[in-house]
């Protein structure tokens, strides 16, 4: 018997209150957490997707809206522009690989974006990363198609698999379907932890037929696929594309190229040049508000449980003056009941904390699935930081100072007067 | 063992009026005595154990347990002192309900010294609670629950033993049988008793009888207004 099994005993002794204690205090701490672990884990993600690349060309429009719908598959594309842009891009000196992007169909809401051979040999889709397969090999046919991890998950679709796209970057019911093509699955994609295992990545000219059929009908679905034809004979006046990936020789070139592209003085087009990283930090500044306005109120729970705690404990002091001066005849000073006391609000806040830390992480880690389809992004729940520890400690120190005021209560209870008491 | 010399207490009350509840001009107890005093409700019997036992303190006085004068030591070092020289019996028993029998005891060792099991067991076996060591408060019977106050009281073996109408809540088998229990283990172990009561078959128990009112020269005398 201590002085710590008292305490243990003591909360275990009025369970009820106890636990709704420990409740709120977890309520509160694992709301934080929950804000903590959303906010680092995104822009991590958003951060280290958009690191591989300098710039993104595409239309004119919302510098944002190409960047999410890009990169993160996120929302609609701007527009299309021409696809003369890319040749351009491909051919200027300044530029070490230019990687168009067109969208356009999905299959069962997994977009296909198509794009060129390069992506999977040139492209990095974080800083020093290529793609990589878990199974197959990379498209070398139209109507070939390179899966990302999550697709092959989620649609059992396996190297070899036939599908059909349907219209639109989103899938709805009633949507059209492009019956007439059948696409075969060359290749599945390790997994990147990024948008790209959400993708089904297939050849531009792909795409182009699916709309526009401006190629020769040996393509449909006699199950023969046309060798992927080189980019001269892409039809430039006929087909578009949403955008391009661009990694520059030198950074030296990063200014000009920006600067001709987006007054125009580019060979002429209309376009515009974006720096992913610039729109992201954008992005966050704006949602950072916001951030700071969810954790101010995350907060203002955890301070309102840390009061739950003092007023169950200060509440109970009327109906432990009795236990206290008891303790105070068997020897127990003052300052060793006032000890216990804080103890007392102590435990309840460590064990409410860390069940909070512990609910914040399990909770994003159940929701990781519903959170990754909405952003994009991939959220595990289970990266953790050094803000939690100031969230234990804090709530820990918070709740001890403030179990001061029962423990005072306790402090200057009048024994002889109490032990009557019954 | 206990000496007291001029002690004297006063209380206020909410009307402001000030009565002189305590004044003993010498009271003297020795070693190993076993003490009964008898006296009507209301007299200060309570408070003079309390005086004695350092919860409270007295206006003027000494009271000199073994050789200590406890009015002249600190808050902190009364609590260390009572905790190893004196132990409490009350007429209400006062122990911790969320703790079993055999806790209550431990508990009552916990605050001079190490919780000791055995010795605990060992008291609540010679209080004839064997059988009852984790049986919580509300699961025992009356006379079993001032048995567990009364093991909780001699596990430390005490110089001095203040009991404050211990079987004013007990029927008389149980009277008679926690007294006879209180008697052999204050004798056993050299223990020194004061048991204030004012029942006359606990009082028939014990040869050394005095009355309060010899002792208390106060008995609520009106100070001031």
């Amino acid at each position: 018997m201590n002085i710590f099994k008292i305490v243990y005993r003591n909360i275990r002794h009025r369970r009820l209150s106890s636990l709704l204690t420990i409740f709120s205090v977890m309520l509160g701490t694992g709301l934080v957490v929950a804000i903590l672990i959303l906010k680092n884990e995104s822009e991590q993600a958003f951060s280290q997707t958009a690191t591989g690349y300098e710039l993104i060309i595409g239309p004119k429009g919302s510098s944002l809206q190409l960047t999410l719908s890009t990169i993160y598959q996120i929302g609609t594309p701007v527009q299309n522009m021409p696809v003369k842009v890319y040749e351009l891009l491909k051919n200027d000196k300044r530029v070490k690989s230019a990687i168009p992007y067109v969208l356009g169909d999905n299959y069962k809401g997994f977009r296909l974006v198509g794009t060129v051979p390069e992506i999977f040999s040139e492209f990095q889709y974080k800083k020093g990363i290529k793609y990589s397969l878990s199974g197959g090999n990379f498209f070398s046919y139209d109507f070939e198609a390179v899966i990302g991890s999550d697709v092959a998950d989620k649609s059992g679709l396996k190297t070899g698999s036939k599908f059909t796209g349907s219209h639109g970057i989103e899938s709805y019911e009633g949507s059209e379907t492009h019956d007439e093509y059948n696409f075969t699955v060359a290749g599945i994609l390790n997994k990147t932890y990024t948008p790209a295992d959400k993708v089904i990545f297939v050849t531009m000219n792909s795409i182009w037929k699916l709309h526009g059929s401006h190629f020769p009908e040996e393509n449909k679905t006699d199950g023969n696929t046309s060798k992927l034809k080189n980019t001269d004979e892409i039809n430039e006046n006929s087909n578009s594309i949403t955008s391009v990936f661009v990694t520059l020789k030198n950074p030296v070139y990063f200014d000009l190229l920006r600067r001709q592209i987006n007054e125009n003085m580019y060979e002429g087009i209309n376009a515009q040049a974006v720096l992913p990283v610039f729109e992201i930090k954008q992005l966050f500044d704006i949602i950072g508000n916001i951030n700071s306005i969810l954790m101010v109120i995350a907060y203002l729970v955890v301070f309102v449980a840390v009061i739950s705690i003092l007023v169950s404990i200060y509440n109970s002091m009327s109906d432990r003056k009795h236990e206290i001066a008891i303790l105070r005849i068997l020897g127990a000073g003052r300052s060793t009941v006032m000890k216990m006391i804080i103890l007392e609000g102590m435990f309840v806040s460590i064990a409410g904390a860390f069940l909070g830390i512990a609910s914040g992480h399990i909770l994003i880690y159940l929701l990781r699935e519903k959170i990754t389809d909405m952003a994009g992004i991939e959220i595990t729940g289970m990266t953790f930081s050094v803000s939690e520890i100031y969230l234990f400690t804090g709530t820990v120190i918070l709740t001890m100072t403030v179990s001061i005021i029962p423990a005072l209560t306790a402090y200057r209870n009048d024994a002889a007067e109490n032990l009557n008491r019954n | 063992m206990l000496n007291i010399k001029n002690l004297r207490k006063s209380f206020t009350n909410s009307n402001n009026e000030t009565f002189n509840v305590i004044n003993i001009p010498e009271f003297i107890l020795e070693d190993s005595e076993l003490l009964a005093i008898s006296g009507d409700s209301g007299s200060g019997k309570s408070t003079f154990l309390s005086l004695i036992s350092g919860i409270i303190s007295p206006d003027m006085g000494e009271i000199t347990i073994n050789g200590t004068d406890i009015t002249k030591l600190s808050e902190s070092k009364k609590d260390l002192f009572r905790a190893k020289h004196i132990s409490y019996i009350f007429q209400s028993f006062n122990l911790l309900q969320g703790f079993n029998a055999l806790e209550n005891v431990m508990i009552g060792m916990m605050f001079h010294g190490k919780a000791d099991r055995k010795k605990s067991a060992d008291a609540l076996a010679k209080a004839g609670l064997s059988g009852k060591l984790f049986s919580r408060p509300p699961e025992l019977s009356v006379g079993e629950q001032q048995r567990v106050a009364v093991a909780r009281a001699i596990v430390n073996k005490p110089v001095l033993l203040l009991a404050d109408e211990p079987t004013a809540n007990l029927d008389p088998l149980n009277s008679q049988s926690v007294t006879g229990i209180i008697k052999n283990l204050c004798s056993e172990s050299n223990i020194s008793l004061i048991i204030v009561t004012h029942e006359r078959n606990v009082i028939s128990e014990f040869s050394n009888v005095r009355e309060f009112s010899e002792i208390n020269k106060a008995a609520g005398v009106l100070i001031n207004k």
